[in-house]
């Protein structure tokens, strides 16, 4: 079970890549935000001024089918850049204990590769292997394993990084409460797959999803998915299963969160209100 | 009553979901997470391979061949 502690704070990863020093935080009052993309622009408005690289997992990553994916949020020439990313990263994070990464500030070596270990986190400025690595930021993008990427990005600049590359080795254990209910409940959402919008082929799959689709390796581009889906975070082709509240609430419960039916209502309604308020700033910086 | 095993004959099948290795954990252990798995995923895309940890027993073998959507895994029994 999540334990009582530590259900209602976040964990997040800073990175600053001016002092090139890499720690863990907690950060409090965005427990209502669940995680994925509510949850990235919460930070994103937590660390405005520092014009941070948010990237989120979800409660359910790794530990439910589907839910495979990254949420990437910047701020670059006034636009909000919003994509998403499968492969290991958000599994690994969320295994982790990791909600969130933050970076702030500018990249002064080639390549910066950080290791997340059971104890410590390891910070080196040697080239890594990018098909070893859970993350990785470079010239031509932001991928996981070197294969899946997290979209286009040929009209981002990321001028902040020019090579980062991150990896998860740290791995906790969730006791589970009722091991016959989530066996249930997961193998339910199993049975699922005709909901999904991709078809099951043989490709290299994000890790928590069996279908092997033609599509794992592309990334998606803020396409129009609803916001609870994109909060825990959901393949967007699977959107259809984990719009429904009662699932997810069933979800979140089985694994110990004890997120009402209300606070998953609510939950569209404190995103758009996030986003507002950092487009408040956004206009008032540009004044 | 001869011993079960479970082995990977059509590991080069393998996508890498992992679903194998999370099920291994909450069959065997009780436990969310990929920490004190017997199966363990390697490689990279395209080129997985699939370690199982002999030392420890699989109590539940016919739970992972059935999780598992390339049917990598098969239950082998050892000659009494």
């Amino acid at each position: 079970m999540i334990s009582s502690n530590e259900k209602y704070y976040k964990n997040i990863l800073h990175l600053d890549l001016n002092e090139q020093v890499a720690q863990t935080k907690i950060v409090g009052d965005v427990y209502e935000y669940i995680g994925g993309v509510s949850l990235a622009y919460k930070l994103l408005e937590e660390y405005y001024e520092d014009k941070p690289i948010i990237i989120t997992s979800g409660p359910l990553a790794g530990y439910f089918p589907y839910i495979s994916k990254s949420c990437f949020l910047t701020i670059e020439d006034n636009k909000f850049v919003e994509k998403y990313g499968g492969g290991t990263l958000a599994a690994k994070m969320n295994y982790a204990g990791l909600d969130g990464i933050v970076i702030v500030g500018e990249q002064k070596t080639p390549y910066i590769d950080l290791t997340v270990l059971p104890d410590e986190i390891t910070l080196s400025t040697s080239e890594a292997d990018k098909y070893k690595s859970d993350l990785i930021i470079n010239e031509h993008g932001v991928y996981s394993l070197g294969y899946f990427s997290f979209g286009d990005f040929s009209d981002i600049k990321l001028n902040q990084i020019t090579s980062l590359s991150l990896k998860i080795e740290s791995s906790l254990s969730v006791d589970l409460k009722n091991i016959y209910e989530y066996e249930n409940l997961y193998n339910s959402i199993l049975d699922l797959y005709r909901e999904l919008t991709v078809e099951p082929r043989n490709n290299p799959s994000c890790m928590g999803c069996p279908m092997g689709c033609d599509l794992s390796s592309l990334g998606e581009d803020d396409q129009n998915i609803a916001i609870l889906p994109r909060s825990l975070i959901s393949c967007g082709y699977a959107s259809k299963i984990y719009k429904q509240i009662p699932t997810v609430f069933a979800c979140l419960s089985t694994i110990g969160y004890d997120y009402t039916h209300s606070d998953l209502e609510k939950l569209p309604e404190i995103f758009s209100a996030t986003r507002e308020r950092i487009r408040g700033k956004m206009e008032e910086e540009n004044k | 009553m001869a011993d079960k095993f479970l082995v990977a004959p059509r590991e080069h099948k393998c996508i890498g979901c992992n679903l194998c290795t999370l099920l291994n954990s909450v069959y065997e252990n009780r436990k969310l997470g990929i920490k004190d798995s017997s199966i363990v995923i390697k490689g990279r895309p395209g080129r997985y391979k699939i370690q199982i940890d002999y030392g420890s027993k699989i109590k539940f073998p016919e739970k992972i061949v059935k999780i598992c959507p390339q049917n990598c895994f098969e239950v082998v029994q050892a000659r009494d």
